[in-house]
């Protein structure tokens, strides 16, 4: 089998001008049966990224493949395997529910009845209340179902934690848990809850600023970085190429670095080393620039 | 493309009936009262052609661009959906309009006066031109391109009035030099040929609006 056909997701030099903002060779891949958080501040380009995955944006280079397919060429064929969730949801809002199921439904050959009435009567969802009066919460669920309903192979979703209560979260996330657990389901999932990542995700790409800083198991990326605590000589010219963030006040420094063992052994014991969560290098790569 | 037709007329089920049939009525009523009846045709083609796109541009209204692009379609599937869809309304709504117009009481419009092949191919010109303008400038930009272009038709009406003050004498030239252009026409194709041939000239015309729609669409951004 070719590398193309195990991945689930390819994206590849992927870019957007926008004037004002530019995607920059956007590079990653997801393999099959895993999940990716795709993760960045406001503004970084997730959701650029994710609206060029479905071509619901027109790229001005590079290629995306989904099940080694390219996605404008084979357009039907690929979103039929892709269940996709909005960050905000876009149904017709003056339909019900039971309507807004009778409309997607024929689009999907492996459209799935009884698994969306099994997810509606999970979520407690009303199929005859209007989409306009339910609650963001209740929205994301219907999307959700609706998603799950046709049997799709990967799964999108733009922000779907944010503004949610936590009990929704975490059973969120235990949904997305269970649905990669039938092989050959793969989950791309954008966020900047990154606690939600820390949880289920296998993979993470990190785009700030419309470029990917990196792009890696969640493991090794956990294992890997470190945030650095120390006093001002932690900053000596010699230690500097380690570190890939600042934040500095009078006496304290604290410093990201992307190889916490090579800082370990360079700085010695006098030096905190901790493990950085990913919270931690989000905030340093994006606002670690060795002011305080 | 039967599926995309069926979802819009779902959609848009209350908006489509309940507009419909009261300018149905409107336009019968209007039509039957009318001593000019090519006149009202041609104000009622105009309106029939403003109708499937008011249905179009009720995507913008619920930001739903993104929702119908995601679903398993082609955007050249949806824009063809859309085109057949207009076609199929407009037609609808003329022949609605034709038919109630004889009905309503005291009407001055036969069935032969309404279905005058000559009224019928003019009717038709007039709903390909508007229809075949409207749509890639409604694809571009939604809504806001239908009123650039209705706005754009007063504005050019306006200055044609100028400009026929102005340069009469020329432009009087000019439209019987058309018109015997066009009428040469006619007169070696016969009634037969040049009707034919106006409705070739016209699916060519919806054609070139699609091709133009489709090029647009598929670098649309939603």
């Amino acid at each position: 089998m070719s590398e193309a056909v195990d991945n689930a997701l390819e994206v590849r030099a992927l870019v957007k001008d926008y004037g004002d903002f530019r995607l920059k060779n956007v590079t990653f891949s997801l393999p099959r049966g895993y999940i990716m958080g795709l993760i960045g501040p406001n503004g970084a380009g997730k959701t650029t990224v994710i609206k060029l995955i479905l071509n619901l944006l027109h790229r001005d280079e590079g290629n995306v493949r989904i099940f080694g397919l390219d996605n404008r060429a084979s357009e039907v064929e690929v979103k039929s395997r892709i269940g996709f969730v909005h960050d905000a949801p876009v149904f017709y809002e003056h339909l019900t529910l039971r309507k807004l199921k009778d409309t997607v439904a024929p689009f999907y050959g492996s459209w799935d009845e009884t698994a969306f009435h099994r997810l509606i009567e999970e979520f407690d969802l009303p199929l005859g209340k209007k989409f306009s009066r339910l609650s963001r919460g209740m929205k994301m669920k219907f999307a959700l179902a609706l998603a799950l309903s046709h049997r799709a192979d990967l799964l999108i979703l733009d922000e779907p934690t944010s503004g949610l209560d936590p009990v929704f979260r975490r059973e969120l996330l235990t949904k997305l848990s269970a649905f990669i657990q039938d092989e050959g389901k793969s989950v791309l999932f954008s966020t900047h809850i990154t606690s939600d990542l820390e949880r289920i995700a296998d993979f993470i790409t990190f785009i700030h600023d419309g470029e990917v800083v990196f792009s890696s198991p969640r493991d090794e990326i956990l294992e890997k970085w470190a945030v650095v605590k120390g006093g001002p000589d932690l900053l000596a010219e010699e230690n500097r190429s380690l570190f890939r963030g600042i934040r500095r006040r009078e006496f304290v420094v604290q410093a990201l670095t992307a190889d916490g063992a090579e800082a370990r052994r360079r700085l010695g014991k006098d030096t905190l080393v901790e493990k950085a969560s990913l919270e931690d290098i989000m905030f340093f790569l994006t606002r670690g620039n060795g002011h305080a | 493309m039967y599926r995309l037709m069926l979802k819009d007329l779902r959609l848009h089920k209350r908006f489509v009936v309940g507009f419909g049939i009261a300018y149905v009525i409107y336009m019968a009523i209007f039509h039957s009262r009318a001593n000019n009846p090519g006149a009202v045709s041609i104000f009622g083609a105009f309106l029939y052609a403003i109708i499937p796109l008011l249905i179009f541009t009720r995507e913008d209204k619920f930001k739903a661009a993104a929702f119908n692009l995601s679903l398993p379609v082609t955007r050249k599937e949806f824009l063809q959906a859309r085109y057949v869809l207009g076609w199929l309304v407009m037609l609808v709504l003329y022949a609605g309009t034709s038919l109630l117009t004889i009905a309503v009481p005291g009407t001055k419009l036969g069935l032969s006066a309404i279905f005058q092949v000559k009224l019928v191919l003019l009717v038709i010109f007039f709903m390909a031109v508007v229809f075949g303008l409207l749509m890639p400038l409604v694809v571009a930009f939604g809504f806001a391109g239908m009123i650039v272009f209705l706005v754009f038709i007063q504005v050019l009406g306006i200055v044609s009035i100028l400009l026929a003050n102005l340069f009469q004498p020329a432009i009087r030239t000019a439209i019987q030099g058309m018109g015997a252009f066009l009428g040469s026409v006619q007169s070696g194709l016969g009634p037969v040929g040049s009707a034919i041939a106006l409705l070739v000239a016209l699916l060519l015309f919806s054609y070139g609006s699609f091709r133009l729609s489709l090029y647009l669409y598929q670098r649309k951004d939603v």
